[in-house]
C-alpha cells in the first residue's frame, strides 16, 4: 500500500483540492498586500511619526471640531443615501422581480444603463436639472404655483439626490439577487394558508430578502463614505466630507501627518461600525443559510 | 359543518364545471367537469402536461380561471382569492418557510386567521402529535429530512381544520420505502379527519391504493372518472386500459352480440364475453372490431404437455424478468405473432426458459373489450 501511495505522482488535479487551493488565492493576496495593506501601513507610520515635543495628530483630529464635523457630515450623507436607496430600491427591485420576462430585461437595462455614465458627468448634469431655474424647479413652481424655487443645489438635498443616483443600481442589483433566491412557491403557499397578498409579502417574502437588504445597506453605506465628486459639485460648505478635507490637507496644505491620522480614525470607526452591524443583524449567520 | 369531536373537521364538496384554462394560446385544461362528494378522496391521475396540476391550482385559486365555474362546499369560489377558499394545500416541494421554525410554519395559517395564544398552541400540539412532530417543533425546515418536511407541510395544511385538502404530488420527493409507508398514513389521516382530499399524482399505484375515485387526465381533459377497481378491472377505453397497469391488447372481431354476452373471435379462437365487460358502442354488432384487454395476471400459465382447452393460447417464451414476488414473461403468440406479457405469481413454481412453449389460459370472466380508438381524438 505504501508503494501504491508512493507511486502516485503529482498531477494537475492536485491544484484543485485541499491546501493546494490556497495557491489560487495567491494573486489576490499579493494584490491586496501591495495595493491595500501596504499603503495603510504607511498611513499608520506617517501618522505616528511626529517630531518629539509636538502634539500627536490624533489629538488634533479628535479635539478640533472641524474634523469631527466633517466625519459626521460624511456619515449623515452616507446614512441618508442608504435609507433613500433602500426606500426607492426595494420597490424597484420587486417590480423588476415580478415583471414578465421581456419587460424585466428592459427595466433592468435601464437601471444598469446609469453605470455606463461616469459619476462626474452625472453630478454636473444634476446642476442643470436641480438649479433654481432648472427643469425640476420650473416644473415644481408651475405645478404647485410656487413663487420661490425649492433649493436643491449646494445643500444636503442635492448631495442626497446625486449620491442616491450613483448608489441606486448597486442597491437594486443586490436586492434583485436576494429576491431571485426566494423559492417561487413560498408566496402562493402563504396565500393558500390564509395570508392576503400584502401579508404574504410581509410575513414570507420580505423576511426571505432580509439578507439582501442588510448586505445592500452595508455596501451602500460603506461605499457612500468615500464620496468626493458628488458632495463637491452638488453640496455646499456644510456638506464637506472627509475625502474633500483630506484632499485639501494633502494636496493643498501638505499636512500629511494629520491627514493620515484622520484617515486611520475613519477606518477604525468604519471597521468597528461594520463589526457591530454584522453582529447586531446577524448578517454572517443569515448568509450561511 | 365542523364536528365537535375535535379530530374530525369534516369535508366539503368540490364541484368544477366546464373548467378551462389557457396560457395565451396553449390550452392547459379544457371542459373539466368533476363533482367530488364531501369527505371523498379523489386522485387526479395523469402524465406530466395532462392538466392535473393546472386543475388543482385552479381549485386552489393559484391560477385564474379562463372559463367555467368552481364550487367549494356549494359556494361559488371561481373568483375568490386563494386565502378565502378555506383550503389546505401540500405542495410538491412542500414550500416550507425557511425563516420560520417548524412551529412557526404550523402556526402560520392560524396566525393569518387571528388564532393566537392558548388556542393556537393547543391546535399545534394536536397536529404535531398526530404527525409525530413533537420533538421537531423548534427546528428549522433546513434541519429536517425529506419525510419530516413532508409531515410538517401536511401539519401546516390541516392545523386550521380545512374541509378541503389539496395534495400536489406530496410523495414524489420521498424514497420508495417511505413512499409506501406514507400511502398508508395518508389514507389513515383521511379516515381520521373526514376531510375531502384532491390528490394529484402521476403514480398510478398511489392513486389506486388511496383513492375513493380516480379522475384520469390526458392532454388537458378528464378522460374518465371512476373507482380504482372499476377503472382497472373494467376499463372503458384503450387509453385507460394501457394507462393503468399493464394490458395485453388483442385485436378481436365481434361474431355475435346478445343481451347477455358477446362472442368475439381472437387470432387463435373464439370466446364469449359478458356484455357488461364490452365497452363497444351499442350499435357495434357483428363484424365490429375491438381490442380485448387481458391483464398479465389473468393469463394463467399452463403446462403445455397437458394440452390446452378452448381458452388457451399457445405461446413461446421470449424473455423472463424475475422480480421476487412474481416473474414476468414475455411470450409470442403462435397464431398471431403478437407479443404477450404473462405474470406468474405462484411462489416456487418452476421457471420457464427462453424458447419454452407455454400455454396461457385466458380467464373469460376478466376479459374486457374496448374500442380500438387509436388515432382518434
Amino acid at each position: 500500500m505504501t508503494q501504491a501511495l508512493a507511486r502516485r505522482s503529482w498531477g494537475p488535479s492536485d491544484l484543485l483540492v485541499g491546501n493546494a487551493s490556497l495557491l489560487w488565492l495567491a494573486p489576490g493576496l499579493v494584490a491586496v498586500a501591495i495595493l491595500f495593506v501596504w499603503p495603510i501601513v504607511q498611513l499608520v507610520i506617517v501618522s505616528l511619526n511626529v517630531a518629539p515635543g509636538t502634539i500627536s495628530p490624533y489629538v488634533n483630529v479628535l479635539s478640533e471640531p472641524i474634523y469631527l464635523r466633517v466625519i459626521s457630515n460624511t456619515a449623515v450623507s452616507a446614512l441618508g443615501t442608504t435609507i433613500v436607496c433602500l426606500l426607492i430600491g426595494y420597490p424597484t427591485a420587486y417590480a423588476i422581480h415580478v415583471l414578465p420576462s421581456p419587460w424585466r430585461l428592459i427595466v433592468l437595462s435601464a437601471v444598469l444603463f446609469s453605470y455606463a455614465v461616469g459619476t462626474m458627468p452625472r453630478a454636473f448634469s444634476w446642476i442643470v436639472l436641480l438649479g433654481d431655474r432648472g427643469l425640476v424647479n420650473q416644473a415644481l413652481m408651475r405645478a404647485f404655483d410656487l413663487s420661490e424655487p425649492f433649493e436643491m443645489l449646494y445643500n444636503q438635498r442635492g448631495v442626497l439626490i446625486g449620491m442616491t443616483h450613483v448608489m441606486l443600481p448597486f442597491m437594486v442589483l443586490t436586492l434583485l439577487g436576494a429576491m431571485a433566491r426566494v423559492p417561487a412557491g413560498l408566496v402562493p403557499a402563504a396565500r393558500t394558508l390564509g395570508a392576503s397578498a400584502f401579508r404574504a409579502f410581509g410575513l414570507v417574502f420580505l423576511p426571505m430578502t432580509m439578507p439582501g437588504v442588510l448586505a445592500g445597506m452595508m455596501m451602500t453605506f460603506v461605499y457612500s463614505l468615500g464620496f468626493f465628486v458628488v458632495p463637491a459639485v452638488l453640496g455646499g460648505a456644510g456638506q464637506t466630507t472627509v475625502v474633500m478635507i483630506l484632499r485639501d490637507l494633502t494636496l493643498g496644505l501638505g499636512r500629511w501627518a494629520i491627514a493620515s491620522a484622520l484617515s486611520i480614525t475613519v477606518i477604525v470607526i468604519c471597521v468597528f461600525g461594520a463589526a457591530i452591524y454584522v453582529s447586531l443583524t446577524r448578517l454572517g449567520e443569515i448568509e450561511e443559510h | 359543518m365542523r364536528s365537535s369531536s375535535g379530530h374530525s373537521a369534516g369535508g366539503a364538496t368540490v364541484e368544477v364545471s366546464e373548467l378551462g384554462k389557457a396560457y395565451r394560446s396553449v390550452v392547459a385544461l379544457r371542459d373539466a367537469t368533476l363533482s367530488i362528494r364531501a369527505g371523498e378522496f379523489v386522485s387526479l391521475l395523469g402524465a406530466s402536461g395532462s392538466g392535473k396540476s393546472t386543475l388543482l391550482k385552479l381549485i386552489a385559486g393559484l391560477e385564474r380561471v379562463t372559463s367555467g365555474r368552481i364550487l367549494l362546499g356549494g359556494i361559488d369560489a371561481t373568483g375568490l382569492p386563494s386565502e378565502r377558499r378555506g383550503i389546505g394545500m401540500v405542495f410538491q416541494d412542500y414550500a416550507l418557510f425557511p425563516t420560520m421554525t417548524v412551529e412557526g410554519n404550523i402556526a402560520f395559517p392560524l396566525r393569518t386567521r387571528g388564532i393566537r395564544g392558548e388556542d393556537s398552541r393547543r391546535r399545534i400540539a394536536r397536529v404535531a402529535e398526530m404527525l409525530g412532530l413533537e420533538a421537531l417543533l423548534s427546528r428549522r425546515p433546513s434541519q429536517l429530512s425529506g419525510g419530516q418536511q413532508q409531515r410538517v407541510a401536511i401539519a401546516r395544511a390541516i392545523v386550521f381544520e380545512p374541509q378541503i385538502l389539496l395534495l400536489d404530488e406530496p410523495l414524489s420527493a420521498l424514497d420508495k420505502n417511505l413512499r409506501e409507508q406514507t400511502k398508508g398514513e395518508l389514507k389513515a389521516l383521511h379516515a381520521r379527519l373526514g376531510v375531502t382530499i384532491v390528490y394529484v399524482t402521476h403514480d398510478q399505484s398511489e392513486a389506486l391504493a388511496m383513492s375513493n375515485r380516480i379522475a384520469v387526465m390526458d392532454h388537458g381533459c378528464i378522460v374518465d372518472v371512476d373507482t380504482p377497481r372499476k377503472l382497472y378491472a373494467r376499463p372503458r377505453s384503450r387509453f385507460i386500459a394501457q394507462f393503468l397497469g399493464h394490458a395485453n391488447l388483442l385485436p378481436v372481431t365481434v361474431l355475435e352480440r346478445s343481451a347477455a354476452a358477446c362472442i368475439v373471435e381472437f387470432a387463435w379462437g373464439r370466446l364469449p364475453i359478458r356484455i357488461e365487460n364490452v365497452a363497444l358502442e351499442p350499435g357495434a354488432g357483428k363484424g365490429a372490431r375491438g381490442l380485448a384487454v387481458v391483464r398479465p395476471e389473468h393469463l394463467r400459465i399452463v403446462d403445455a404437455t397437458l394440452g390446452g382447452g378452448p381458452h388457451c393460447v399457445t405461446t413461446t417464451v421470449s424473455q423472463a424478468l424475475y422480480n421476487g414476488s412474481e416473474t414476468i414473461y414475455r411470450a409470442t403468440c403462435r397464431a398471431s405473432g403478437q407479443s404477450l406479457t404473462l405474470m406468474d405469481k405462484r411462489p416456487g413454481s418452476r421457471s420457464l426458459e427462453i424458447g419454452d412453449e407455454v400455454l396461457a389460459e385466458v380467464d373469460p370472466a376478466h376479459l374486457v373489450v374496448v374500442p380500438d380508438d387509436r388515432g382518434a381524438a
